[in-house]
């Protein structure tokens, strides 16, 4: 059973000054699967999807979408290709409402004549729509209009990782999704994150401190240190033990 | 589910005391109102009235423009010399008998004061990367640097059509400059609130990055407000000329603080993001009352500014107080 590539990264490197911050690095995502970046702090994790997203420019290597070599420039670029990513505590505006936020930098026209004439944005439309992701991923807002700042962290998550969803992003990319939740909270958005890939059929990249949680989700694991990639297992063939000895390089 | 009912209303109303200014505007409006003309039947007169409406109006009409600019979490203070250099253009050209240029003309010469220095304060800001504090700073001084040079004397107007626009009444009461503050508040209030545009100012106020990161183009934007504010302000400009017959440089000094006041009073958070055009109207009445309060109470004029003052600290506490609020309740 040969399973489709949707994501191929050849010999990536992006250095800021002398430092290698990633250097070097190979991976390949496959259809509907969840992988994990894990490596210690300063192991070029955030780097190495930064530079994929297009928030820095790579120095070194290619990039491939489905098997067609693309150039990411900025993070519109990596938009454009189906690349989605959620940062943390970066994703939403917390000021702003849940249609808002789902729909920022797109919001819809209304189809009578106030939007023909004067372009104004359907917000019925926003939160018709906002109101059924929600309700797809089991949340029920009090106050849809809500200032995203007066909702629970598990609620702003979801809301950030189901509008990568439900632009089309076919590679989604989590930047520590659990970090600063609660516990009831990390169980909602690992298993939202298994939703989306089951339901949304897209694959994911899970960058993560928490071994738990990179053991719960994934199909395979990668490990950085300073900046090279160092192992590759999939999940079944590995155990916790060495994937901690891989991160901190100290045998098991 | 009765439980779940209950505390849907708890929620609701602490968001409704959080993100709205409004009521409380409202209710303080209408307690100050009752309470000084209770004290003084004169200031509900139909003279003091419209006294009130033609001083607010001028400003109105600056601070729906320098709303924009807050909005998206920075500073225009060079307002007042956009509006003197806007006069002393307009009066320049209505002096030049010998030319006899149209007025509709001269006004859009003076529209083009403001847009042309408004575009100067975005390029500092958005291209050159200055703060917008500074930048603005050093435009107000260089505008009314210009305005003193060519005004010399004030110059007066003596064309009675163009007087008219700033001085005209409609149904014989109403100030047509109060009609131009609605218009123009209509017209921006559908702007903010119902286009991408307006979404998008307020999204650079929320978090500028996170705009930039889902395609909002943030400096073409905040250019925008810059020049938005810069011809609401020569649009007072054009209108103050035209009331007082005269163009001159030291018109609407200080106007910047003025201005500041009544958006922060009326919720506009000057770290970016929140409040709305409906509060800075009901801002506009609040302070344009205040000012003529003090005239009925022979307070003399030395003393606006230290009112201001006040009205200015109270309303900025107020803010840190919303905005912290708002902080805290993430965690």
């Amino acid at each position: 059973m040969e399973k489709k590539v949707v994501l191929e990264v050849k010999e990536l490197s992006k250095h800021f000054g002398g430092i290698k911050a990633v250097d070097k690095v190979n991976l390949k995502l496959f259809e509907k699967e969840i992988i994990a970046i894990v490596g210690d702090n300063g192991a070029g994790k955030s780097t190495l999807i930064k530079t994929i997203s297009g928030v820095y420019k790579k120095d070194e290597g290619k990039i491939f979408v489905s098997g067609v070599e693309v150039e990411i420039n900025d993070p519109i670029n990596a938009k454009e290709c189906g690349i989605e990513t959620v940062y943390q505590d970066e994703g939403v505006i917390s000021i702003l409402d849940a249609p808002a936020n789902l729909f920022l930098g797109r919001e819809p026209l209304r189809k009578d004549f106030l939007g023909r004439a004067f372009k104004f944005i359907d917000y019925k439309y926003m939160r018709d729509e906002t109101i059924k992701l929600l309700d797809r991923f089991g949340i029920e807002l009090k106050d849809i209009n809500a200032e995203l700042s007066n909702l629970s962290g598990g609620q702003r998550q979801t809301i950030t990782v189901g509008r990568a969803a439900y632009w089309g992003g076919r590679i989604i990319i989590l930047d520590e999704p659990t970090n600063n939740l609660g516990v009831k909270q990390e169980r909602r958005v690992l298993d939202l994150i298994k939703k989306l890939r089951d339901e949304y059929e897209v694959s994911i990249i899970v960058i993560s401190h928490n071994i738990e949680h990179v053991f719960e989700l994934v199909d395979r694991i990668i490990v950085l240190r300073n900046g090279s990639k160092v192992g590759e297992r999939l999940k079944k063939e590995t155990s916790r033990n060495e994937i901690v000895s891989m991160i901190t390089g100290v045998a098991a | 589910m009765n439980r779940a009912k209950r505390e849907s209303i708890f929620i609701n109303f602490k968001n409704l005391n959080k993100r709205s200014i409004i009521p409380t505007l409202l209710i303080t409006y209408i307690i100050m109102i009752v309470t000084v003309s209770l004290i003084n039947p004169l200031f509900v007169s139909l003279e003091s009235i419209k006294s009130i409406l033609i001083y607010l109006a001028l400003t109105g009409i600056s601070s729906i423009g320098t709303t924009f600019v807050i909005l998206t979490g920075n500073f225009d203070i060079s307002i007042g010399s956009i509006l003197a250099i806007t006069s002393i253009v307009v009066a320049k050209l209505l002096t030049l008998e010998t030319l006899g240029i149209p007025i509709s003309v001269v006004i859009i010469a003076g529209l083009l004061v403001g847009l042309v220095i408004g575009s100067i304060n975005g390029f500092l800001v958005n291209v050159v990367g200055i703060n917008s504090l500074i930048a603005t700073l050093g435009t107000l001084a260089i505008f009314r640097g210009i305005a003193y040079v060519f005004s010399g004397e004030s110059l007066i107007v003596y064309d009675n059509t163009f007087r008219f626009i700033g001085r005209g009444y409609l149904f014989q009461h109403v100030p047509v400059t109060f009609i131009y503050l609605i218009v123009i508040f209509i017209f921006m209030y559908l702007i903010l609130k119902f286009t991408r545009f307006g979404r998008y100012v307020y999204s650079i106020g929320g978090k500028a990055f996170v705009a930039a990161l889902y395609g909002i183009k943030v400096k073409k934007i905040q250019f925008l407000t810059f020049i938005i504010s810069g011809v609401t302000a020569s649009i007072a400009g054009i209108l103050m000329t035209s009331q007082l017959g005269l163009g001159r440089g030291d018109f609407a000094i200080g106007w910047e603080f003025k201005i500041i006041t009544i958006c922060v009073l009326g919720g506009i958070s000057i770290s970016g993001g929140r409040g709305s055009l409906v509060g800075v109207l009901i801002s506009i009445f609040i302070l344009g009352s205040i000012i003529n309060m003090l005239t009925l109470a022979d307070v003399p004029i030395i003393w606006r500014d230290f009112f201001h003052g006040i009205i200015l600290i109270l309303a900025i506490v107020i803010d840190r107080i919303r905005v912290r609020r708002g902080e805290l309740s993430q965690f």
